[in-house]
């Protein structure tokens, strides 16, 4: 009997020490996870921040024409399917007059019935970039009335072709395979 | 910046394995903070902007491997902490791989013309986030204890020579060589030919196979013919092997150069005769990371055989999925997905007992054809490619255009045939054992020439760095 009490007294005491040493623990355990909570706040506030200015600057690089001119000559077969154009080329066949412009690139092909080019304008201020679209939006659509009878697969390029706006950047491609002139784009920028 | 560029080669790695090599190797400390700062200076060359993001996930995993851990020692499972860790990395990922690509979905699906902006993808984010979260699991798994040293871990996520292409490294695999490693001229000797043999698969190889391929994409339709479209697959099958197992050589290759074993990425794939074998040999840190981290949490293949098939569709989409943000690519992976099922559950018997060459030619012609989905986003635009491969385009079989690069390609198409088995390798490594001094001479032969390449071509594209 006694020991059985004595048992029973111990594994009381036992219990009385865990629940102390929870007690404290969660105590101690609360307050970790306190500040554990406020790093975390900080972490997605952080890191919401950082993505609303990378999005909002568009998170284009400044980078020079040329630049970007090297890397699709270095990463694509552009040499060989179209000619670099110069400032009248841009006036003639985009309407787009260079001087209004802080710089440009322009390929296009030396076929006759061909349709491939490539245009990426750097605007002096974004508000540009509207103007520009529309003239490559223009220029488009003429393209498109003009093989619309005869030239189905140039038709299905110029409907397939890319217009992409990023930061003081346009980019237009009309061409077999657009995305690989606008992969390097976007890697450029 | 890529290993395959003169400023790579010439300027930043010598530079730093000069500093690195400077300080005596009871140093390790010094050293790691030299590799630190050289792999944030890598990455900055080409993403000023990204390498704060870099930084911040390596924070981020550091801080919450830590908090698993307490909260598990405090009695709890530490799934919220780790719930934390995965939803922040898979939120960034998503953001900046997949935001565009939804944003077009529900355009395409709604007509709604939603204007949004796209952003450009911060390189190797699929590795690093793939990385960050195998360490972050292992840690709530107990596979390896977290990382106190916050630059340590850094290091670990940002190493140079695996940050932009993989392998995909686990942290349970570097974690001792992050603290204690050897460096020995035996390692570095075989670690700078491991490098110049990733060179020259890249630069000889790889850039020439992909200057064939685009002149064929770019054909007009009018000089379309079949073995032409057949001629141009097989060139980008072997431009995607050499162009991504070169640059795995390179990053293998610089690991062991400065200390660091890293797993190997390939091994010899197009030697495989079923799909299950591919995907044993092509890009093994990637099915590694999906088997451990998906695969067997869903119930791998101890489940029902309904469930199984579902398992290895969802595993197969998401690979895909993982290499870019479009359709054609998460049809790529379905595609796989399917024939692994297929091979598992229906005809895998009857293509073990097909002679080897035809095993081999089944798997190839499959693998070649995924690569159809793979180089060619648009979809209607890959099918038309398949349809003039299958005599269904209306197109020759050949012309002209098919003897020009017939003539002038056969030389590179088998080398490339011959570099893909592990025969070169072998004839080479005998070389080296009975000749030293020539095996030295062809290392050089095969470094100038790729320098040579590199200073004196133009095309010098790398198809795996937008993943």
């Amino acid at each position: 009997m006694n020991i059985k009490k004595n048992m029973k007294r111990n594994t009381n005491t036992e219990t009385n020490t865990d629940n102390t040493k929870g007690n404290s623990r969660t105590i101690e355990m609360t307050t970790a996870e306190k500040g554990a909570l406020v790093i975390k706040v900080v972490l997605v506030a952080v890191l919401l921040l950082f993505l609303f200015f990378v999005y909002r600057g568009n998170s284009a690089k400044d980078v020079p024409v040329k630049d970007i001119e090297t890397a699709l000559v270095k990463q694509t077969n552009i040499e060989k399917i179209m000619e670099p154009c110069g400032d009248r080329d841009l006036l003639q066949f985009m309407g787009l007059d260079y001087r209004d412009y802080d710089s440009y690139v322009y390929y296009k092909t030396s076929e006759a019935l061909g349709v491939d080019e490539l245009l990426i304008v750097k605007v002096k201020n974004k508000s540009d970039l509207t103007g520009v679209e529309d003239a490559v939006d223009k220029r488009v659509s003429s393209q498109i009335t003009k093989f619309d009878s005869y030239g189905p697969s140039q038709v299905r390029e110029l409907n397939n072709a890319i217009i992409e706006k990023k930061g003081k950047y346009l980019f237009y491609c009309t061409a077999k395979s657009p995305e690989k002139y606008e992969e390097v784009f976007r890697d450029a920028i | 910046m890529l290993f395959s560029s003169t400023i790579f080669i010439f300027y930043f790695l010598p530079i730093t394995l000069v500093i690195y090599y400077a300080i005596p190797e009871r140093y390790l400390r010094a050293r790691n903070g030299v590799l630190l700062a050289a792999s944030l200076i890598f990455y900055s060359w080409g993403e000023p902007v990204y390498v704060f993001l870099m930084i911040y996930s390596a924070f981020l995993n550091y801080f919450s491997a830590l908090q698993v851990r307490r909260e598990q020692h405090e009695g709890g499972t530490g799934k919220k902490n780790l719930l934390f860790a995965v939803v922040m990395n898979l939120f960034i990922l998503g953001f900046f791989k997949y935001y565009g690509f939804l944003m077009d979905t529900i355009n395409d699906i709604t007509g709604a013309n939603i204007k949004y902006t796209a952003l450009a993808l911060p390189i190797g984010i699929s590795f690093y986030t793939f990385q960050a979260m195998s360490y972050v699991i292992d840690v709530y798994r107990g596979t390896v204890g977290p990382q106190k040293n916050f630059f340590r871990f850094a290091l670990y996520l940002s190493l140079f020579p695996q940050l932009i292409a993989g392998p995909i490294v686990r942290y349970r695999d570097v974690a001792e060589e992050l603290e204690d490693r050897t460096h020995s001229l035996e390692d570095f000797g075989a670690g700078s030919m491991r490098f110049v043999f990733g060179l020259g698969k890249k630069i000889i190889l790889a850039n020439n196979l992909g200057a064939l391929y685009s002149s064929i994409t770019a054909l007009p339709d009018g000089q379309v013919s079949v073995l032409t479209y057949w001629i141009g697959i097989l060139a980008y099958t072997f431009q995607i092997y050499f162009d991504f197992s070169g640059y795995s050589d390179m990053a293998i290759g610089l690991g062991r150069m400065m200390g660091f074993h890293f797993m190997e990425n390939f091994n010899y794939p197009y030697i495989s005769k079923s799909i299950t074998e591919f995907w044993r040999r092509w890009h093994m840190s990637l099915s590694s990371w999906f088997r451990e981290y998906v695969y067997i949490p869903l119930g791998g293949n101890r489940v029902t055989v309904p469930r199984h098939i579902l398992n290895l569709l969802i595993v197969w989409s998401l690979t895909g999925l993982w290499h870019g943000a479009n359709w054609n690519f998460i049809m790529w992976g379905t595609y796989f997905g399917v024939l692994l099922i297929l091979e598992k559950y229906v005809y895998g018997s009857r293509i073990e007992k097909l002679p080897a060459w035809g095993q081999h030619l089944y798997t190839m012609v499959i693998v070649i054809i995924s690569w159809v989905f793979f180089s060619i986003t648009d979809i209607g635009q890959a099918l038309e490619y398949l349809k003039t491969m299958f005599f269904m385009g209306g197109h020759p079989v050949a012309n002209i255009k098919t003897l020009y690069f017939l003539r002038t390609s056969l030389v590179l198409l088998g080398a490339s045939a011959l570099c893909s088995t592990p025969v070169v390798l072998e004839k080479f490594k005998k070389l080296a054992d009975r000749y030293p001094r020539w095996s030295i001479a062809v290392m050089a032969g095969v470094f100038v020439l790729s320098v040579a390449y590199l200073v004196f071509g133009s095309y010098n594209p790398f198809l795996y760095f937008r993943f």
